[in-house]
């Protein structure tokens, strides 16, 4: 047995224990069941709506930056956090000016984690 | 029994306004069948899944369903089932590949039918069947197992438990990176070591590997 089928195994047998039994339903039925049991509160008309314009393509899906929202706070002015926040919640591309001082601050946080880090392996 | 008849004859009616390309059925199976996906989501993948992305995951799943509309076949299994089946395995493979890729992947009916059943069958070994499918020794590596991965470092444990989770067993570390808010090479160093570690404590304890 190779190396990576020995390591698939091992990954299988850790899925097993960690992905409890009722999150891995085996049939329809199963299915059914579990979403009989698991409820869920109505979605509320926002929600409804947000899903349905991104289901449309007008609002994109998958593209959150939590670290860049929060090195938005404090670095941009006033103006420019509203800028960034119009333009999030439209789903439109930021301006250029804007996305190149994103990039530049993610650049910086990720130069600062990877020294911290570097410092904590020393 | 009333509640059964009822999700059957709504299946019904869905299906033909899918199968006739009524995009306003959209919003009805969202409303009847969302909440319960979403709840789905939000505790499955608790951890590496917020909100934002349980919803997400649903939108996609919603368009992934109107994608393969034409070949919805009712009798094999509900709107419901089918919709739950690609929100699950859309989860699997955003954690493995990320957003991007994820959302590039060919959409076809028949893969949400094997995944949804088959390969979940095949690597089952799960409380029910325990007494059936595991042995005594396996059932211990098992335990031994889960206790390891409870002793590991947080963010290592974070990372094994998310691999679990995704696709083939391995979350796209890119992701994880920005979850856990470290560089994804320290997520593949973390990775490595966890493994090594798991490895090392089941030879200690007796077990032969897998």
């Amino acid at each position: 047995m190779s190396m990576e089928d020995q390591d698939q195994r091992l990954t299988d047998l850790i899925g097993e224990a960690l992905v409890p039994r009722g999150f891995r339903p085996q049939s329809d039925d199963e299915i059914e069941s579990l979403l009989d049991a698991v409820g869920g509160e109505p979605l509320s008309e926002g929600e409804i709506e947000r899903i349905l314009a991104k289901v449309r393509g007008e609002i994109p899906i998958g593209e959150r930056n939590p670290s860049s929202t929060e090195l938005i706070e404090g670095v941009f002015t006033e103006s420019e956090q509203e800028l960034v926040a119009l333009h999030r919640t439209q789903g439109q591309e930021l301006p250029p000016e804007i996305q190149k001082r994103l990039e530049e601050l993610r650049k910086k946080a990720k130069e600062e984690q990877k020294e911290k880090e570097n410092a904590q392996e020393e | 029994m009333a509640q059964n008849t009822e999700l059957k004859a709504q299946n019904v009616e869905m299906g033909m306004r899918l199968l006739q390309g009524d995009e306003s059925v959209l919003e009805d199976i969202l409303r009847a069948f969302g909440p319960p996906i979403n709840r789905f989501l939000i505790r499955k993948y608790a951890g590496f899944l917020n909100n934002a992305d349980a919803e997400d995951i649903l939108s996609r799943a919603l368009f992934n369903l109107w994608e393969v509309r034409e070949d919805y076949d009712e009798s094999k299994g509900s709107i419901r089932g089918l919709l739950f089946k690609i929100a699950d395995n859309f989860a699997k493979d955003m954690l493995k590949s990320g957003w991007r890729k994820a959302k590039n992947l060919e959409v076809n009916i028949d893969s949400y039918v094997l995944r949804g059943g088959a390969d979940i069958a095949e690597s089952y070994t799960g409380e029910r069947c325990a007494d059936v499918c595991l042995s005594e020794g396996d059932k211990k590596r098992l335990d031994d197992l889960k206790q390891i991965i409870s002793n590991l470092p947080e963010v290592q444990r974070n990372i094994i438990t998310a691999d679990a989770h995704a696709r083939d067993g391995k979350a796209d570390s890119e992701y994880l990176g920005e979850k856990l808010e470290i560089p994804s090479g320290t997520v593949r160093v973390y990775r490595n070591r966890a493994l090594r570690k798991i490895k090392e404590e089941l030879r200690r304890l007796g077990h032969r590997l897998p």
